[in-house]
């Protein structure tokens, strides 16, 4: 009796172990798929408000929009986003954006890029935990204190002059990026810059030397050099690059690299191509059809010079500034001929 | 009662609770409809884009006059508009006689019919058109009782901007 | 083992087995219920990139018309119309990244046509073979000439394929 007692009594606990690990298993795989299914659910939510936003940005220009999000880790690159691991193409989207979002909060920023006819809008995205310093020294106070003006006031963005670079705090920001308009773009930038942010991942802290001019007007071209943290100094980044108009030096300073910075003023220039077509196609056209004076207004020999360089910096940029600055004079050109056409009273080039 | 009797009324209890709310569930989850993102663009967008459009159109057969300036001819004396034009398709719908003229007043009734005809017409969109001052009403094309998209566009129709003519235009579905 | 203790055993079993299937109904309801939401979200996603596509296409700058660079809202200038076709036929994978499976197309409403004039423009056409689901946007716009300055009446048409 009392060994049929002991055999039932084991009996029933292993029959309870059982059962208990069955419901325990199942449980277990039911809140697995549950997670995994979310995750995906609120990487779909985000993907969903990006493309939003990525088309909001080509409708929309000179908009700041603050956008709430679930915590949740962001990746750029040139081509494509990642959110977590679920990534998604940004297509033919000109962003600048930092390598990582970590925040809850991201701030767009859109801008349109004119030369001098719209071309394309850029989308500037960042996170008010990201720290933007703007370093100038004598030379370049006003042209300094003009980019930052013209950043949105939603960032954190601070203007410090050279001289008092070593008062600077860490305020415990994930990223830092140094704007310095100081001397000439090949210098390396001072360490003492570095002197309360030591402590950070190198990856994390990067700069820009930007020649953006002397005077309160940031110049239309201009040369530019992207730095990265290296123990207690800079370190220099190969090659050096340029900007044309001052959205593509705003594209600089959100941009995490120089490799993202070029890959996206590629893409800006290859729409440039299109668009140059476009009002060549409009202006040729226009030339027929008109007798003189209109027709000399709408010679198309600049916007064929326009749609060469566009495509000669599809594949060289960053080659010389030069390129830069000759598409700079063919824009003034461009500009002084829809003006000639409109005191002629002719169609508009744009 | 019995103890039996209260358990199994209990247990129904249970089961309506757990019923109802299934039946909660059901309705706002697997019965919810989705949210109708295009018809609410497609309205909105319809709604403005037809009326700035419509009266931005220029017409060569009013001396080159657009729209907005036909409706404000018509509503400054809708008896006796100054501009004419010389529209066939407007000639034909009035059956004027031979060397007269459309009136701006029966220009803007027969084009703006023509237009919402062939375009929300033809895609099966109700609409309705009013143009009224406060005194007359200058066209009236369609209705759309329910659920509408509404756009006003007030055109001024003196200097002193006091006498106002109002545009509107509601689609539906 | 007793016959008490086998009939406890079936019991246990029984009791296990009932509260292993009202799980599984209960799993499969639940299943039910979020691919039914799945399915909702599938639906208000295809209906946001029809609205999007429509949103790209009237706001191209290859289309848009301008005032020394200032946009003119609801507007498309007849003598880019005439430009673009080839452009983005040309230039169709560049474009699929904007308009994917789409039809764009022009179509000049009122002053009625003269003989022989041009109406009908056709900007984008890539419709898959087979599609699921086809949604159409009308988007009234003026046509503008710049040479005689005049806006016409036209409908630029975005019918979008979801595969």
């Amino acid at each position: 009796m009392k060994k049929k007692g002991v055999v039932e009594l084991h009996f029933n606990w292993i029959f309870v172990l059982i059962a208990g690990a069955v419901i325990f298993a199942f449980f277990i795989t039911i809140v697995n798929k549950q997670r995994e299914f979310s995750e995906i659910k609120s990487s779909g939510t985000i993907i969903t408000n990006l493309e939003s936003i990525l088309t909001g940005a080509q409708v929309s220009t000179r908009t700041v929009n603050i956008i709430d999000m679930p915590k949740v880790d962001i990746g750029f690159e040139c081509n494509r986003y990642f959110i977590g691991s679920v990534p998604k193409q940004i297509k033919s989207n000109v962003v600048f954006a930092p390598g990582l979002l970590k925040g809850k909060t991201m701030i767009t920023w859109t801008t349109d890029w004119n030369t001098p006819y719209r071309v394309t809008n850029f989308l500037y995205i960042t996170d008010p935990q990201l720290r933007y310093i703007i370093v100038f020294d004598a030379s370049t106070e006003a042209v300094a204190k003009k980019v930052f003006d013209e950043l949105p006031k939603e960032i954190s963005k601070e203007v410090v002059d050279v001289a008092d670079i070593g008062d600077l705090v860490d305020k415990n920001n994930y990223k830092v990026k140094f704007v310095f308009m100081v001397n000439d773009v090949n210098n390396v930038p001072t360490a003492d810059a570095l002197s309360e942010l030591i402590d950070m991942a190198d990856k994390d802290v990067t700069a820009i030397n930007v020649d953006a001019g002397t005077s309160n007007v940031i110049q239309s071209t201009g040369e530019m050099r992207f730095f990265k943290k290296h123990g207690n100094g800079w370190m220099a980044v190969n090659p050096i690059t340029y900007y044309l108009k001052q959205e593509s030096l705003f594209g600089a300073i959100y941009a995490e690299d120089i490799e993202m910075y070029n890959c996206a003023m590629k893409k800006a220039f290859k729409k440039l191509g299109f668009v140059s077509k476009i009002y060549f196609e409009r202006s040729s056209s226009l030339e027929t059809y008109y007798g003189s004076p209109c027709s000399t207004q709408h010679d198309p020999t600049h916007l064929d010079s326009m749609i060469s360089y566009a495509d000669d910096q599809l594949e060289n940029f960053p080659d010389t500034l030069g390129d830069l600055e000759t598409m700079n004079s063919i824009i003034t050109n461009i500009k002084d001929q829809n003006h000639n056409a409109q005191l002629y009273s002719c169609a508009l080039i744009y | 009662m019995r103890k039996g009797q209260m358990e199994v009324m209990g247990l129904a209890i249970i089961v309506i609770l757990v019923s109802v709310s299934m039946l909660f569930a059901i309705s706002f989850v697997v019965l919810k409809k989705p949210t109708s993102y295009k018809s609410e663009f497609t309205q909105t967008e319809l709604a403005s884009n037809m009326l700035s459009t419509l009266l931005e159109t220029t017409i060569p057969n009013c001396n080159d006059l657009n729209m907005k300036d036909l409706y404000k001819d018509c509503a400054i004396d809708p008896l006796n508009p100054q501009v004419r034009c010389d529209d066939p398709g407007c000639w034909l719908n009035y059956s004027l006689g031979v060397g007269e003229q459309c009136t701006s007043c029966e220009f803007i009734n027969y084009t703006t019919q023509v237009i919402l005809s062939e375009t929300l017409g033809k895609w099966n969109t109700g609409y309705g058109f009013i143009a009224r001052t406060s005194t007359d009403t200058l066209v009236s094309v369609g209705r759309c009782p329910g659920v509408k998209k509404h756009k006003i566009y007030p055109i001024p129709i003196d200097p002193s901007g006091k006498n106002i003519l109002d545009v509107s235009l509601d689609v539906c579905n | 083992m007793g016959k008490k203790s086998q009939i406890q055993m079936g019991e246990s079993i029984a009791i296990l087995f009932i509260f292993f299937v009202l799980l599984i109904f209960g799993f499969v309801f639940y299943m039910n219920i979020m691919k039914g939401s799945a399915k909702v979200e599938v639906e208000e996603n295809i209906q946001l990139k029809a609205v999007g596509i429509a949103q790209k296409a009237s706001f191209l700058p290859e289309l848009q018309c301008s005032e020394e660079n200032v946009r003119v809202e609801d507007c498309i200038d007849r003598h880019k119309l005439e430009a673009v076709h080839n452009l983005l036929s040309e230039n169709n994978i560049y474009y699929f990244d904007i308009f994917e499976f789409s039809n764009i197309s022009v179509r000049k409403v009122y002053p009625f046509p003269e003989v022989g004039e041009t109406i009908d423009w056709e900007l984008y056409d890539n419709v898959p073979g087979e599609f699921t689901s086809k949604l159409s946007t009308f988007i009234p716009v003026s046509l503008f000439n710049s040479t005689t300055k005049s806006y016409d009446f036209g409908i630029l048409a975005v019918e979008v394929y979801t595969k």
